[in-house]
C-alpha cells in the first residue's frame, strides 16, 4: 500500500473530528486517545479504497465514534480495516459502517474491538450493513470482538441483504416505476449516515459562526 | 370496470388460484369472502402485479386493457389501488417523498404538470383529514413504528391521496378495533362515486356493517363458488363456510 502512516494523538480533554473524503483512498493511521478526549470518524467511500485503522483508548472516559459509508459499483473494491483497543476502563467506542455494492464490486470489512484486561465499563458497539444491490457484488465482512474484562457492554453485528422486494412492490403498487423505486430504497439505505454527517457539518459552521464572526475589539 | 375470465396462478409451483371468473361494473362494491388458504390474498396480489405470484392461465381486463401485460406502476396509473393486508416499513423514505413521487408520477403519465409544492401539501392536508391520519405520522418514514391501525388508515389516506378507480381491499379489517374500523370504513365510503368501484376481501362479516356490498362472493379453493346478495354474508357469519363445499 501506497499510504504513510500516520500518527494522531488526541490530548487530554480534546474533542476532534475527521472526515476523510472520497479521494482519500488509501489512508494508514494510529491514533491515541487520551483521558476524556472524544474523536469522531466520517468516512465517505466512492472508489476503490483501502484503509488501516489501529485506535487506542488510553486515557479513561475516552470516546470513539465512526461512521462510514461505502459505495462501489464496477470492479471497485473499497477495504476498511478498523482496530480498536479498549486499554482503560470507562471508554466507549461506537461504530456504524455500511457498504452499498453493486457490478462485480467488493466490499470488505475487517473491524476488531479489544477489551483488555482491566478496561471495566466499557461501553463498545459495532455495527456494519450491507446492501448488495447486484447478483455478482461480494462482501467479506469479519466483525471481531475479543474481550478481557468483565463488566463491559459490547455488542457486534453484521447484516447483509438485497433491495427488499416486498417494499419494491409496494412503492410500484403506488405508481413509482420500478427505476425510481430502487433508487428510493437506496437513498433510504444510506440517509442516517449522510444525516450524521450533515449534523457534524452544521455543528462546525454553528461553532465557526460563534468563534469567527463576533467583532473583535 | 374488470374482467376476470378462468385465471389461474400459482406460487413456488401450487396452483392457488383455479379458474376464477369475476366482472366489476362503476359504482358497485363487490365482497370476496372465504377462509384461510382459499385464495383471497392470492387474487388482489395478481391482479396488482406481485411478481412473487406466477399467472398460468387465463385474462384479465381492466377498463378494457389487458391488465396482466402491465407493470404495477402501469396498474396504478391506470386506476387500480391495492389497500394492503401488511403495509411494508419502508424506513428512510419519507411518507411526504413516497407520496409526492406517487402522486406526481401519476400526473406525468396523464401529460399533467407536477403538482407544485402548495399544491401537493394542500392536497395532503386535505386527504389526511378524511381518515384523521395525523400530521405527524405524515412527516415520519413510510408506516415505520405505525400501530396496526395507523397502518390500514395510511392506506386508506394513501388510497385518497390516488383515488383510483378500482381498489381492493385486503383484510383491511384485520387488526382494528371497533374505532379504527368506522374510521377506515368511513373513509372508504367518502371516496365512493358512481364511477369508481371497489372490492373488499374479508374474513368476518363485520366490516361489511360498515362498507355494504352489492353483492358477495364465496372463494374456497381457488374458485368462486358461490355469489349472492349481501345477506349471504350474514348467513356466512352464523353457519359457516362447511355447508357451501
Amino acid at each position: 500500500m501506497n499510504s504513510n502512516l500516520q500518527i494522531l494523538q488526541v490530548a487530554n480533554n480534546e474533542r476532534r473530528s475527521l472526515y476523510f473524503q472520497p479521494k482519500d483512498t488509501a489512508l494508514d493511521y494510529h491514533i491515541v486517545l487520551e483521558q476524556h478526549a472524544g474523536l469522531d470518524l466520517y468516512f465517505l467511500q466512492d472508489r476503490t479504497t483501502q484503509t488501516h485503522f489501529q485506535i487506542d483508548l488510553n486515557g479513561e472516559n475516552a470516546e470513539l465514534n465512526i461512521y462510514g459509508l461505502a459505495i462501489a459499483g464496477g470492479q471497485q473494491k473499497i477495504e476498511n480495516h478498523i482496530l480498536v483497543n479498549h486499554n482503560v476502563p470507562h471508554c466507549k467506542s461506537n461504530q456504524l459502517f455500511k457498504y452499498l455494492l453493486s457490478d462485480e464490486a467488493v466490499g470488505v470489512f475487517e473491524g476488531k474491538i479489544v477489551v483488555k484486561e482491566g478496561a471495566q465499563k466499557t461501553e463498545a458497539y459495532q455495527s456494519n450493513r450491507n446492501l448488495l444491490d447486484g447478483n455478482v457484488c461480494h462482501i467479506y465482512s469479519k466483525p471481531q470482538l475479543e474481550i478481557y474484562a468483565d463488566d463491559v457492554k459490547c455488542s457486534h453485528g453484521m447484516a447483509t441483504g438485497q433491495l427488499d422486494e416486498t417494499a419494491l412492490f409496494y412503492l410500484r403498487s403506488r405508481g413509482i416505476p420500478e427505476k425510481e423505486a430502487k433508487q428510493m430504497l437506496r437513498d433510504a439505505f444510506v440517509q442516517d449516515i449522510l444525516d450524521k454527517i450533515a449534523e457534524h457539518n452544521e455543528q462546525n459552521i454553528r461553532k465557526f459562526k460563534k468563534n469567527a464572526l463576533p467583532l473583535r475589539s | 370496470m374488470l374482467q376476470i375470465k378462468d385465471l389461474h396462478a400459482s406460487i413456488h409451483g401450487k396452483e392457488i388460484l383455479k379458474g376464477i371468473n369475476l366482472e366489476v361494473y362503476p359504482g358497485e362494491t363487490h365482497a370476496i369472502m372465504g377462509p384461510n388458504g382459499s385464495g383471497k390474498s392470492t387474487l388482489s396480489s395478481v391482479l396488482t402485479g406481485n411478481p412473487t405470484f406466477e399467472v398460468t392461465g387465463g385474462e384479465v381486463f381492466f377498463n378494457g386493457k389487458n391488465l396482466l401485460e402491465m407493470a404495477p406502476e402501469m396498474r396504478s396509473w391506470e386506476g387500480l389501488f391495492l389497500s394492503f393486508q401488511y403495509p411494508v416499513e419502508i424506513p428512510g423514505v419519507s411518507m411526504v417523498n413516497f407520496m409526492r413521487a406517487a402522486v406526481n408520477e401519476r400526473r406525468k403519465h396523464n401529460g399533467e404538470p407536477a403538482l407544485t409544492a402548495g399544491e401537493f401539501l394542500k392536497l395532503m392536508r386535505e386527504k389526511q383529514a378524511l381518515v384523521e391520519l395525523d400530521t405527524n405520522l405524515v412527516n415520519r418514514s413510510v408506516n415505520e413504528g405505525f400501530s396496526g391501525g395507523e397502518k390500514k388508515r395510511n392506506e386508506i389516506f394513501q388510497m385518497a391521496m390516488l383515488e383510483p378507480k378500482l381498489a381492493i381491499l385486503d383484510e383491511t379489517d384485520s387488526g382494528l378495533d371497533i374505532d379504527a374500523l368506522r374510521i377506515v370504513a368511513d373513509g372508504v365510503n367518502k371516496l365512493k362515486r358512481p364511477d369508481n368501484a371497489t372490492i373488499v376481501i374479508t374474513h368476518y362479516q363485520r366490516l361489511l356493517d360498515y362498507i355494504r356490498p352489492d353483492v358477495v362472493h364465496v372463494l374456497y379453493n381457488g374458485q368462486i363458488i358461490k355469489t349472492g346478495p349481501p345477506e349471504l354474508a350474514l348467513e356466512l357469519e352464523k353457519k359457516g363456510y362447511d355447508w357451501l363445499k
